[in-house]
C-alpha cells in the first residue's frame, strides 16, 4: 500500500481530501446556521456543543473517562463495544481531553480508511472506478458521522483492512483486524463471511493443485487459515467484558432491550413493517429515519444483485448481504442509515457502474442529500 | 401495505442468501461444469416463482371459496391437520408424536430454532424453511437426473413438470417432505457416483426428516452392494418402496395422502422421461397440462373442502 513515493503521494491527497470533505461541510453548515440566526456561537463552541451531545458521542466520551460501570445509572453503557472508547482512553494520555481524542481517532481512521478502500477497490476495478468508489463513500448522505465521535470511521478502516488482507491471503492479519472490528461493533463478526468464503475458495484451489501433484488433500491446506477464527473471538471478548463487568456473558441483551434503545432482534420482515408503521405515525421522523431505512434496505439489496450480475467479487457481496442482514435484525432501529454506511461493497458497486450519466445522477442525488442530512444533523435534528 | 413491504424485504433477503450460496458453490468448483450451475440457477428461480404462484393461487382459492385471509396466512388457508400440528409444534413447543405423523422432530426443531432465536415469527420461519426445502429438492433432483440421463432427455421440461405434479403444492408448504426428498436425491446421486459413505450419510439425513426416507437408505444400500444396478432396477426399488410407504400410510394415517404423492415424483418423472425418449407414450407437452390441472384441483379441494386427504 505504501511501497513507492507515488503511492505515498496518492495517500496524502486522499487522506487530506477525505478530512477536508468533512470539515468543509461542518463549516459550511455552521455558516448557514449563522446566516439563519440559528447560532451565535463561534465555530469551535458550536462544534463542541453539537458533537459532544449528539447520539452516542457523549456516551463514548463518558466511557473513555470512566470506563464501564458495574452498577448505577450508567450500567447500561455495556451496550457499547469497547474498542473505540479504549482507543480514546489511550489517546487521552496525550490529549487529556476525550472530545479531542475522539475527533483525532475518527478523522485519522477516516483518512486511512479512504486510502485503504481505494487500494482495495483498485484490485478489482479500474483506477477511475476506484476513485469514484471513494467519492461515493465521502458523499454518502449520512457521512456526517465519519468525522465525529462515533465508531463508524474506525469500523470502516478495520473492515477495509480486513478486505485488503483477505485478498492478499494473509489470514493472520485478517484474523487480527477482523477481531478488532468485532470488538468495535456488533456487525464486525460479519467479516467471518468474506474471510471464510475466500479461505474456502483458496483451499479448493490448493487441493486441486495438490491433487495434480499427488499430494494428500489436508497437506495442501494453508495452516494460517485457522486465524480467520480470531474474528468471532472479537465478539467473544465483548461477551467476556460483559461477564467481567456484570457477571453475565449476555448482560448487554437486557440493557439493549430497555430504555432508551428498546433494541431486540426481530426478523427483517417485522422490522420493516414496524418502520413503515412508524413512518406513518411519526411524520416528522419519517424522512430522516423510517422511510430512509426502508429505501436504503431495498436499494442495497438491489445493488447487491446488480453487483453479482456485474461479476463483482462474491465474497464482498456476501459481506454486504450478511452486514445488511445483521443490521436490519435490530428491532426498533433508528440508526439504519448510519449502519448502512458500513456496507463497504456498495461503494464498489457504484464504482462499477459503467454508464457515466447514471453515475452522475446518483452522485448528484447523494451529494445533495449529504448536504441536507448533514445540515439537519448540525441543527440538532434526530439524525442518529 | 406495511406487512407486504416487510414480507417482500424478508423474501428478498432469503433470495439473496440462496443466490450467494449458488455463487459460493460455483467458486468452490465442486461442480466442474459451470453450465450446470447456470441451469441450476435458472431452475432455482423457476422453482421459487412456481412456489409463489402456487401459494398465491391457494390464497385466491381460499378467498374465493371460504373467507378472507392474506396469502402468507398458511395456518388459515392450508389448515390441514398435519400442518396445524407442525406449526403448533414449532411455536408452542408441543412435541410431534412420531406414531401419529411419521415425521421426525428434526424439521420442527430446525424451524423452532430459527423461529425462536432469529425471527420470533414461527409461521414465517416455517414458510421460509419449507420453501428452501423445495429449492434444495429442485437442485438435488436435477443433479440426480443429470447423472441418470444419457444427455438426450428433455431434462428441463421434465424438471418443470415435477413442480406441477398432483400434490406438488405440498413441496412448498412447511413440511419435512421436500427436505427428505432432497437428501434422498443426493443419496442416490452419490450412490451412482460410487461415493458410498456420502450416499449413506445423505440417506440417513433423509430418514431424519421423515420415516419414509428409509426408501432412499435401502436404495443406497442396494446400489452399494450391487454397483452395476441398471436404471429400471433402481426405479423398481423406489416404486416398490413408494407402494409400501403408501400402504403403511393408509394403515397408520401418518401423512396426508397428497403429500405422499410427492414421494413418487422422482420415479414418476423418470418414467415420463423414458416414455418421451422411446416415443412410447404421450409427450410431456400433453402430460404437463393434465398434471397441472390435477394439482390445481387437489389444491382447490384441500382448501375449500378442507378434508384431510
Amino acid at each position: 500500500m505504501w511501497k513507492s513515493k507515488k503511492e505515498w503521494k496518492v495517500f496524502g491527497v486522499i487522506f487530506l481530501l477525505a478530512i477536508a470533505s468533512r470539515w468543509i461541510m461542518y463549516y459550511l453548515g455552521f455558516q448557514i446556521m449563522v446566516m439563519l440566526d440559528q447560532t451565535a456561537d463561534s465555530f469551535t463552541t458550536f462544534f463542541y456543543n453539537r458533537f459532544s451531545n449528539c447520539g452516542d458521542s457523549g456516551w463514548y466520551m463518558k466511557l473513555s473517562e470512566e470506563w464501564y460501570a458495574s452498577s448505577g445509572e450508567h450500567v447500561n453503557l455495556i451496550c457499547f463495544y469497547p474498542l473505540y472508547p479504549l482507543l480514546m482512553k489511550i489517546v487521552n494520555f496525550v490529549t487529556g481531553n476525550s472530545f479531542a481524542s475522539g475527533l483525532i481517532i475518527s478523522n485519522i481512521c477516516f483518512g486511512l480508511a479512504s486510502y485503504v478502500m481505494y487500494c482495495v477497490a483498485k484490485m478489482d476495478l479500474k483506477k477511475e472506478q476506484a476513485r469514484d468508489s471513494i467519492v461515493a463513500f465521502w458523499l454518502y448522505p449520512f457521512g456526517v458521522f465519519l468525522g465525529g465521535i462515533f465508531t463508524e470511521s474506525l469500523f470502516v478502516l478495520l473492515v477495509v483492512l480486513c478486505f485488503y488482507f483477505i485478498r492478499k491471503k494473509k489470514f493472520l492479519l485478517v484474523g487480527i483486524f477482523g477481531m478488532l472490528a468485532a470488538v468495535s461493533r456488533s456487525q464486525g463478526i460479519v467479516l467471518l463471511v468474506p474471510a471464510l468464503y475466500e479461505l474456502a475458495v483458496c483451499c479448493g484451489e490448493l487441493i486441486r493443485e495438490g491433487k495434480k501433484e499427488g499430494k494428500v488433500w489436508w497437506k495442501t491446506l494453508p495452516t494460517s487459515g485457522i486465524f480467520v477464527f480470531l474474528i468471532p473471538c472479537g465478539t467473544g471478548l465483548y461477551l467476556l467484558l460483559n461477564y467481567v463487568i456484570l457477571g453475565d456473558w449476555t448482560a448487554f441483551i437486557e440493557y439493549q432491550a430497555a430504555e432508551p434503545w428498546y433494541n431486540t432482534s426481530h426478523w427483517i420482515s417485522s422490522n420493516l413493517e414496524q418502520h413503515f408503521n412508524n413512518a406513518i405515525a411519526y411524520g416528522g421522523l419519517a424522512y430522516i429515519i423510517y422511510w430512509v431505512q426502508i429505501a436504503l434496505y431495498f436499494l442495497a439489496i438491489v445493488a447487491i444483485f446488480y453487483g453479482l450480475k456485474k461479476k463483482m467479487r462474491p465474497s464482498y457481496m456476501g459481506y454486504a448481504g450478511a452486514y445488511l442482514f445483521v443490521s436490519f435484525l435490530h428491532g426498533w432501529l433508528i440508526s439504519g442509515p448510519r449502519y448502512v454506511m458500513g456496507c463497504i461493497p456498495l461503494y464498489f458497486i457504484y464504482g462499477r457502474i459503467e454508464n457515466k450519466y447514471v453515475k452522475m445522477v446518483i452522485l448528484s442525488i447523494m451529494s445533495t442529500l449529504y448536504f441536507y442530512y448533514s445540515f439537519l444533523f448540525l441543527q440538532g435534528q434526530a439524525i442518529m | 401495505m406495511a406487512a407486504w413491504i416487510g414480507q417482500m424485504g424478508g423474501f428478498l433477503m432469503i433470495a439473496l442468501i440462496v443466490t450467494l450460496a449458488f455463487y459460493f458453490i460455483n467458486d468452490l468448483r465442486i461442480i466442474n461444469n459451470s453450465e450446470i450451475l447456470l441451469i441450476q440457477g435458472k431452475n432455482a428461480i423457476f422453482v421459487a416463482v412456481i412456489g409463489m404462484v402456487q401459494l398465491l393461487m391457494g390464497a385466491l382459492m381460499f378467498n374465493y371459496g371460504r373467507g378472507a385471509a392474506s396469502a402468507l396466512d398458511l395456518r388459515t388457508i392450508w389448515n390441514t391437520e398435519r400442518l396445524s400440528a407442525l406449526m403448533s409444534a414449532c411455536s408452542d413447543g408441543e412435541g410431534i408424536l412420531f406414531s401419529e405423523t411419521g415425521m421426525s422432530p428434526v424439521f420442527p426443531w430446525i424451524s423452532s430454532f430459527f423461529g425462536k432465536h432469529l425471527m420470533e415469527q414461527y409461521d414465517a420461519t416455517l414458510l421460509y424453511v419449507g420453501f428452501l426445502g423445495a429449492l434444495f429438492f429442485g437442485w438435488a433432483l436435477y443433479l440426480y437426473w443429470r447423472e441418470c440421463s444419457s444427455g438426450k432427455n428433455k431434462l428441463s421440461e421434465a424438471f418443470l413438470a415435477v413442480f406441477f405434479l398432483p400434490g406438488a403444492f405440498y413441496l412448498f408448504l412447511p413440511c419435512g417432505i421436500s427436505w427428505m426428498l432432497a437428501f434422498g436425491m443426493l443419496a442416490l446421486y452419490f450412490a451412482r457416483k460410487g461415493n458410498k459413505i456420502t450416499s449413506i450419510a445423505f440417506a440417513v439425513l433423509a430418514c431424519f426428516f421423515h420415516i419414509f426416507g428409509i426408501i432412499y437408505l435401502i436404495a443406497s444400500l442396494v446400489r452399494m452392494v450391487k454397483r452395476e444396478l441398471v436404471n429400471w432396477a433402481e426405479n423398481a426399488i423406489l416404486l416398490f418402496g413408494f407402494c409400501l410407504c403408501f400402504f403403511l400410510n393408509w394403515q397408520y394415517g401418518w401423512s396426508e395422502n397428497w403429500e405422499m404423492l410427492c414421494l413418487a415424483y422422482p420415479v414418476m418423472m423418470k418414467l415420463f422421461l423414458w416414455l418421451e425418449k422411446d416415443k412410447q407414450g404421450l409427450p410431456l407437452q400433453f402430460i404437463l397440462p393434465i398434471m397441472g390441472f390435477l394439482n390445481g384441483y387437489l389444491m382447490f379441494y384441500t382448501i375449500t373442502v378442507n378434508v384431510i386427504m
